[in-house]
């Protein structure tokens, strides 16, 4: 392969670099997370220290000079010494690393789908306004520049917005369509742009635009190339993916499977075609840029070429069209960043939730006096609801259900583990009763039932409605407690009845259901009161699901249908939303393992690995509503719950690959 | 014929399924559910067992590479 060394600048990267470095030490203290994120990103390979021109330093030696373009067009250009000419090298690449930084921010929200606060947007404007500063500090580049600069920065806008639509893919590729891909990079084109803007080279202007834009296109290209799997993992539907399915005759959809593009890569020449055109394109570059006189660019080119030379053989798996040749000999490296692999972090969220089979960290507790006591802590309806969880995931504790059970007779059936005045409920109930058959002696441990049982056949009105307390020893608290409105905890609760599967309570459950579904079918998600969204989606269709196996629950089937049409409306809602929480992911991967018909997004398990900690959990998320002080409401949340949640929808998407026979490159 | 371009590409993470598909592509597609037309056949043949492990190994190492 041709190879090109270019100069490499020190002492103009020194100043750059300790400019850069001064802006970020003088930050507000708010906006260091966000500083020390991109600066991460930017040095993202090994690196000999952390100072900013060595994590700069892959910038400028890997995928796209970006960094070096207005040196080499001085050098180029001839321009002779001068302080002029050395004022404008560290402005350009002051203000070209603050730019890439402002890539980097724009490309982990964008790309890889991170939600990131407002820090990082405030970050990205003062960094914006810092590089505007230098464009204007700048001798002789004012005022075309900022005309230049808007419109490019116009440019790369429109392409990441329009990225995603689907009409962006008509083929074949056109010459319009070839540039904006490559707007991606357009404001690269701002700081050469400046320099020769300085010394009144505007003869060379448009001819230099014209090739940095072809460049800016085949760069782009080659990167999604190298990215092709890891973005197609993502559900990221990128140029050559679309190429791909469309050279088997599939129209380019965000619903691909990536075994299909595996497919064809295998049975045509999709992608080295792609990049033989890529190649004509760093062709003409090389002979523009030999012709407009600018060495360095064109070098540049040349090397582009055997790159995409390269990239091109390793993408060629027919024996019988490959070529023997130098250039294609040589060894070029993918730039790769594995995923969290799916088994992995099973593994890991697992070690994690039996580190400590108190779950501890899970409890609801309450130091602030809530009903008058110092102190309230609830644990076995969060250990039973985790409990199940891992059993649901193949991870039968029985020992642990057998103990949770007895504490729960102990405790009187109440929800807190102290004494309070608070009744017992049905939603602890309904948990313990879902994790008896879990349990290796269920009928044994029935007998711990029988008293919570008699009071719901007791409180339970004759429409169906149930109660959220019982209250029959002590009714004044009747009225203020008043019956359940939330059709999670019915759901909670019908559940586990029906896992009794005895004939004593099917009465109340077809009652109490047919009435929830009725309520469902009628207002949607407002019937849920005190979970998640999604949580209510997902456990309000395992009720839909659990009847629907029985065959008593025939009278109430047309109940089940309405409302499992509205629960699966309000999934396709929850599915387009755009800041999906882990939490939410779990539950639509849980949800779609169960109604197949609606697509599976990669996104969700995509959102889910990538937001693993190191000690295998996940970040404590709003799950239901509990009392905060001075009687406020607040979102109760933990890791260890979100982390049980997460795990059990890994699980069954892993269980759903095993048992569709294909390899894990489905998710 | 879309089954069979996903049988394919589990070429490209599955080692020993790759060499059954190049070494006798009627038994490796007949055994993942898909009957083989001449079409099918000789859209395999030429397949390169070394340059299917190569690409794969620049995806990633393991059957996902994720």
């Amino acid at each position: 392969m041709y190879m090109w060394n270019p100069p490499s600048y020190p002492n103009v990267r020194e100043q750059s670099c300790l400019e850069v470095e001064k802006l970020l030490g003088t930050l507000p203290l708010e906006l260091f997370m966000p500083s020390i994120s991109v600066q991460i990103k930017a040095g993202a390979h090994s690196l000999p220290s952390s100072e900013l021109k060595h994590l700069l330093q892959d910038v400028r030696d890997g995928s796209y000079p970006v960094l070096d373009f207005h040196l080499w067009l001085l050098e180029d250009l001839k321009v002779p010494d001068s302080r002029l000419r050395r004022d404008l090298e560290k402005n350009l690449l002051t203000y070209s690393i603050l730019q890439v930084f402002i890539f980097f921010i724009h490309s982990i929200g964008f790309k890889f789908g991170r939600a990131y606060g407002k820090d990082f947007f405030l970050f990205s404007n003062l960094l914006m306004n810092h590089a505007d500063g230098i464009l204007a500090a700048t001798e002789g580049v004012q005022p075309k520049i900022f005309e230049f600069s808007r419109k490019f920065w116009g440019e790369y806008s429109n392409e990441w917005l329009v990225s995603q639509s689907i009409q962006k893919w008509d083929l074949p590729l056109s010459d319009l369509r070839f540039l904006q891909i490559g707007h991606k990079w357009s404001p690269v084109k701002i700081a050469p742009l400046a320099a020769a803007l300085a010394f009144e080279k505007h003869e060379a202007l448009e001819d230099l635009l014209a090739v940095l834009d072809r460049l800016n296109s085949v760069i782009q290209i080659r990167e999604e190339v190298i990215d092709l799997k890891k973005d197609g993992l993502k559900g990221i539907l990128t140029y050559p993916i679309a190429r791909a399915l469309k050279a088997i005759g599939i129209a380019p959809s965000p619903q691909f499977e990536m075994d299909t593009v595996f497919g064809s890569l295998l049975l045509t020449k999709a992608i080295p075609d792609l990049l033989q055109e890529c190649m004509s394109v760093a062709e003409d570059c090389e002979l523009r840029l030999q012709a407009l006189s600018l060495p360095s660019f064109a070098s540049y080119a040349r090397q582009l070429k055997g790159q995409l030379l390269s990239l091109a053989d390793l993408y060629n798996v027919n024996a019988s069209s490959k070529k023997d040749s130098e250039e294609s000999a040589a060894p070029w490296e993918f730039i790769y960043d594995p995923q969290p692999k799916l088994d992995a972090a099973i593994a890991q969220a697992e070690r994690f939730l039996l580190s400590d089979t108190s779950f501890r960290e899970s409890w609801e507790v309450h130091r602030w006096g809530l009903f008058g006591c110092p102190e309230l802590s609830s644990s076995i309806f969060h250990s039973a609801l985790i409990l199940d969880n891992l059993a649901a995931s193949g991870t039968k504790r029985t020992d642990l259900i057998a103990d949770t059970i007895l504490r729960y007779q102990k405790n009187n059936h109440q929800y807190f583990d102290q004494p309070n005045p608070l009744p017992p409920d049905i939603d602890t109930l309904g948990i313990l009763l879902r994790i008896l058959r879990q349990a290796s002696a269920p009928p044994e441990l029935l007998q711990r039932f029988e008293q919570p049982l008699q009071w719901l056949e007791r409180h339970a009105l004759g429409d169906g409605t149930l109660p959220t307390h019982f209250c029959l020893d002590r009714p004044g608290y009747l009225t203020r407690l008043g019956v359940n409105r939330c059709a999670v905890v019915s759901a909670n609760l019908l559940l586990g009845l029906i896992g009794l599967d005895t004939s004593r309570f099917r009465p109340l459950v077809l009652r109490s259901a047919a009435k929830l579904f009725r309520q469902v079918a009628e207002s949607g998600m407002n019937c849920v009161k005190q979970y998640a969204h999604s949580f209510g989606i997902w456990i309000l269709l395992e009720l839909k699901q659990a009847l629907w196996e029985k065959e008593w629950a025939e009278p109430i089937r047309e109940a089940m249908f309405a409302a499992e049409k509205a629960l699966l409306e309000q999934f396709e809602l929850a599915t387009a939303k755009a800041d999906l929480k882990c939490l939410d992911a779990a539950f639509l991967i849980l949800i779609q393992s169960q109604h197949q018909q609606k697509p599976y997004e990669a996104r969700w398990l995509e959102t889910i690995l990538g937001k693993q900690y190191t000690d295998g959990s996940w970040d404590a998320e709003p799950f239901y509503v509990m009392p905060a002080m001075d009687h406020l409401q607040d979102w109760y949340r933990s890791r260890t719950m979100t982390t049980s949640f997460c795990h059990l929808a890994l699980k069954t998407r892993a269980q759903f690959i095993a048992f569709a026979g294909s390899s894990p490159n489905i998710i | 014929m879309a089954d069979f371009q996903n049988i394919v590409g589990k070429a490209l993470s599955d080692e020993a399924f790759c060499k059954e598909l190049t070494s006798n592509p009627t038994k490796a597609l007949k055994d993942n559910g898909v009957t083989p037309t001449p079409e099918m056949i000789d859209a395999l043949k030429g397949l390169d067992t070394k340059a299917i492990q190569k690409l794969a190994q620049a995806f990633g190492k393991g059957p996902a590479g994720a």
